[in-house]
């Protein structure tokens, strides 16, 4: 990695002339974006270029009243977050986004966020892309349109495939009304079983619940486990939906963000720092994923590896993220394989690249379809141009 | 077809999974794209994924061409065995296999007919969103190898957001099973991929899908407009105004007119030139709250009498003049084409007069019944199959409506797939490494291209050349 030389292009054309160039002379590339995620990947072999979205940035096309945003790859996640926030539009996944988190690199990366419980993942919001591929020409899928069913769904398989069958270099977005009003609920438990009983009651008994997350962050033995919901939406369906769970669960207290008071302020602090949680400071994190009625089998699996975790579970998606320390290679092999018994799927991020480079990070188990997986990256990449050996079964 | 290959196929299938009498296989010859006819060689109907395999098995050693069918009622040529080969019918796959109301999913096979999989998810609560017009008769299978939509789609999205896990056989006959337990791929999304692939991958014979909670309040309003221009910068308003019903649809004049002279009268009222059908979906206070801020956006752009059905019959009667609009069209004429495309939702009204005019211009009459809301058109061409010259003006007007749409920045299809009908017009729309990039992904699935020939991708396009023109033995 160290040895590889970064290449930014401005355009679209610059990066596939880029491409052209690399494959002329048989290099291998890495695409990156923000490299904010770049440990959700074992470490490629060999690259000897480093192409970069830095500076592919810029909206191409948004029409408000159309609902739907184009952006060049590099485009700060940030910037088209409160570009669409001003006409009233939400971008969804909901996922922290520090300045260099790009539009691209969350596609590649298919990265989902604490929203999906109201607008499903990442996949279903992406319209369409360009793509600079192998060859070094460009090749677009899908559109700018919500609905579309012309040629494959070639945005589905970029889409997390984290740049190993092109560069995403633009991407089309699907954007979500905006909540008028949002509201928090919190409560403690002494006991995880209690927590995720009530945040399952949420789920059920809401439709306007955007997450609704179990945690133990804190370390107070009687309030360990927090109950985390969020209520997004127009402003009378919030309020009627919170008084409907507040009489059917009176131990949840709820912060409404009426115009005017405290708590207008108040819960975007707290809703906030919900989305944000995700990497508790300094913890390495594994991401479990497993059917919702699986969920408890799944964390006494986690209890009996007997290594200190912190844990942030989405009941009712199947979706743990896992904070674990300290951790050596013996210990990510134990977990996967415990976890893998009872038939949930491990990601690893957060690694140290030593230690990334030597355990799998999606498990023991190779992906169903990896044959075909292969086929397909052969099919784009004949030459190999794109860096290898980073996703599960070695693509 | 070969003796030889009837009798290996007749010993997994049985008798009666191999049709091979020209009598029954005529039913197969077409799809609803009426005008494409061409009768299959042969005619299979495994009972499972089993009997699939090994049907697969056998049609590759013998390097014939398969094409998938669900119940035929596609619109796009899709299921026409326009380059011979066997039609493998999912009709003996109707079995609902699983549903797990407390993981809110349901496993089905392939032939299990949309409003089946609905009836049967009632009993928990539950409903399958996807609801194309002929749900009465079309399959889960079809739906995911066409990636069908319906009214519904502007709320819950397209089948591919529906879809959890797929059990595929492959060209070959190898079994892949992604009927994934968890939320997202490992790899490459292969799932997503498949759904929409119209037949040019493999047969998807189980599928699970997600299932929702049936909305414990829903209405449906009415809008009358005197002009379908205001109707179309209505919806255009709908969306600019970020709401969220449920559903919007556009009936135009002559779809009302038919539909009312039909069984499925509806109470639309004769006589306007647009009504609008909106559903709101959710608890009481969201429904309210949507209702609300709806009718002063209709008022505004004209809609001069904005009513609510008042009872569940009264829904279901508005629901049945929209989704039998189709079938009342044969009161205008004995053919009816009906166009798809995509548009931005913010130039709604400009292509639906583009779509009026260039009818009017060449002297047949359109039926606009359409998913406003998702920019969905459906403009409908009334004709008669047996007057070779009105078809040719039909033909031409439907690609002259495309060509208008691509250039207003949209699509050639949403929802009924490219199938024959629009394997012409892809390179409209897609460039050269567009179509490379798709042709390169179908040949990792099916590297031989026995999968459903002639459909989807122009053959020249991946290389290979081109014999004629699939549409042109047809017409």
């Amino acid at each position: 990695m160290s040895t590889a030389t970064v290449v930014a292009p401005r355009s679209i054309e610059e990066a596939a002339e880029a491409v052209r160039h690399a494959a002329r002379e048989r290099a291998v590339v890495l695409a990156t974006g923000g490299n904010t995620k770049r440990t959700w990947t074992k470490p490629a072999a060999r690259v000897d270029i480093e192409l970069s979205t830095r500076r592919l940035s810029g909206v191409v096309v948004y029409e408000p009243g159309d609902g739907v945003i184009t952006a060049l790859a590099g485009t700060p996640w940030a910037e088209l977050e409160a570009l669409v926030a001003r006409n009233g539009h939400h971008l969804s996944p909901a996922i922290p986004a520090p300045s260099n988190v790009t539009v691209g690199g969350v596609v590649a990366a298919g990265q989902s966020g604490m929203d999906r419980l109201r607008f499903g993942p990442l996949r279903d919001h992406v319209l369409g892309l360009r793509v600079v591929m192998a060859d070094g020409t460009t090749a677009k899928t899908g559109g700018r349109l919500v609905k579309n069913v012309t040629g494959f769904d070639l945005q589905r398989l970029h889409t997390g495939a984290h740049g190993t069958l092109g560069l995403v270099a633009e991407v089309s977005l699907r954007l979500h009304a905006a909540p008028g009003l949002r509201a928090v609920g919190l409560a403690f438990h002494p006991t995880r079983e209690s927590a995720l009983e009530m945040a399952r009651a949420v789920t059920r008994l809401s439709r306007a619940a955007w997450a609704v997350l179990v945690t133990d962050f804190t370390r107070d033995s009687e309030s360990k486990w927090m109950v985390n919901a969020l209520l997004g939406g127009g402003t009378a369906v919030v309020e009627s939906e919170v008084s409907s769970l507040q009489a059917a669960l009176p131990a949840l207290p709820w912060i409404v963000a009426r115009p005017g008071t405290r708590d207008e302020a108040q819960v975007p602090l707290t809703w906030n720092a919900s989305f944000g949680n995700e990497y508790p400071g300094g913890w390495r994190t594994v991401r479990i994923t497993c059917k919702p009625t699986a969920l408890n089998r799944t964390l006494f699996a986690l209890d009996r590896s007997g290594i200190e975790t912190r844990i942030a579970a989405n009941p009712a998606l199947g979706i743990v993220d896992a904070s674990i320390r300290p951790l050596d290679r013996g210990v990510v092999e134990r977990i996967s394989a415990d976890l893998a018994r009872v038939g949930a799927r491990v990601h690893w991020r957060g690694l140290e690249d030593e230690l990334r480079a030597r355990v799998d990070l999606f498990g023991p188990d190779e992906p169903a379809g990896i044959a075909l997986m292969r086929r397909i990256r052969a099919n784009l990449d004949p030459n190999g141009l794109w860096a290898t050996g980073r996703l599960a079964g070695g693509l | 077809m070969d003796a030889r290959v009837v009798e290996e196929l007749r010993a997994i299938l049985g008798h009666s999974g191999v049709l091979a009498e020209r009598a029954r296989r005529v039913t197969y010859e077409s799809d609803g794209l009426a005008f494409a006819r061409h009768v299959p060689e042969l005619v299979i109907l495994p009972r499972d994924t089993r009997e699939t395999a090994a049907a697969m098995r056998i049609l590759h050693t013998h390097g014939i061409p398969i094409v998938p069918r669900g119940a035929g009622t596609g619109l796009s040529g899709g299921a026409t065995p326009v380059a011979g080969g066997v039609v493998i019918g999912t009709a003996r796959m109707r079995d609902v296999l699983e549903i797990d109301a407390e993981n809110r999913c349901a496993r089905v096979q392939a032939g299990v007919v949309n409003v089946d999989l609905t009836h049967a998810a009632a009993e928990h609560g539950l409903f399958y969103a996807p609801d194309p017009s002929s749900q009465k008769a079309c399959t889960i299978g079809g739906n995911v190898g066409e990636n069908s939509g319906g009214p519904h789609c502007f709320r819950y999205g397209s089948t591919t957001r529906h879809v959890l896990g797929l059990v595929i056989v492959l060209p070959d006959g190898e079994v892949l099973d992604l009927s994934r337990p968890a939320v997202d791929a490992q790899g490459y999304d292969l799932v997503g991929l498949f759904v929409g692939s119209e037949g040019l991958f493999g047969i998807a014979t189980e599928i699970t899908v997600a299932l929702l909670p049936v909305p414990p309040v829903t209405v449906t309003m009415l809008a009358l407009f005197r002009d379908l221009d205001a109707a179309c910068d209505a919806v255009s308003d709908l969306i600019a105004a970020r709401l969220e019903p449920s559903a919007i649809e556009i009936l135009d004049e002559l779809t009302i007119e038919a539909v009312e002279s039909s069984v499925l009268a509806a109470g639309y009222p004769k006589g306007v030139k647009a009504v609008m059908l909106v559903e709101a979906e959710g608890s009481e206070a969201e429904v309210a709250a949507t209702v609300d801020a709806i009718e002063p956006l209709l008022v505004a752009r004209g809609a001069f009498d904005v009513r609510r059905a008042r009872d569940e019959a009264e829904r279901a009667r508005l629901w049945a003049g929209r989704k039998g609009a189709y079938g009342a069209m044969g009161r205008v004429a004995p053919d009816l084409y009906v166009c798809d495309a995509v548009v931005p939702r913010t130039k709604l009204r400009e292509l639906v007069r583009q779509t009026i005019a260039i009818c009017h211009a060449r002297g047949l009459r359109i039926a606009n019944v359409f998913h406003a809301g998702d920019g969905n058109l459906h403009p409908n061409i009334p004709y008669d199959r047996r007057n070779a010259e009105e078809l040719r003006r039909v033909l031409e007007a439907g690609d002259e409506i495309l060509k208008a749409c691509i250039a207003a920045g949209g699509s050639l299809t949403g929802e009924h797939g490219v199938g024959l009908e629009k394997i012409g017009a892809m390179e409209w729309m897609f460039t050269g490494p567009d179509l490379d990039a798709q042709c390169r992904v179908r040949d990792a699935w099916d590297p031989l291209r026995r999968m459903n020939p002639g459909k989807l991708l122009p053959v020249h396009a991946c290389r290979e050349t081109r014999t004629r023109d699939p549409r042109g033995g047809t017409r």
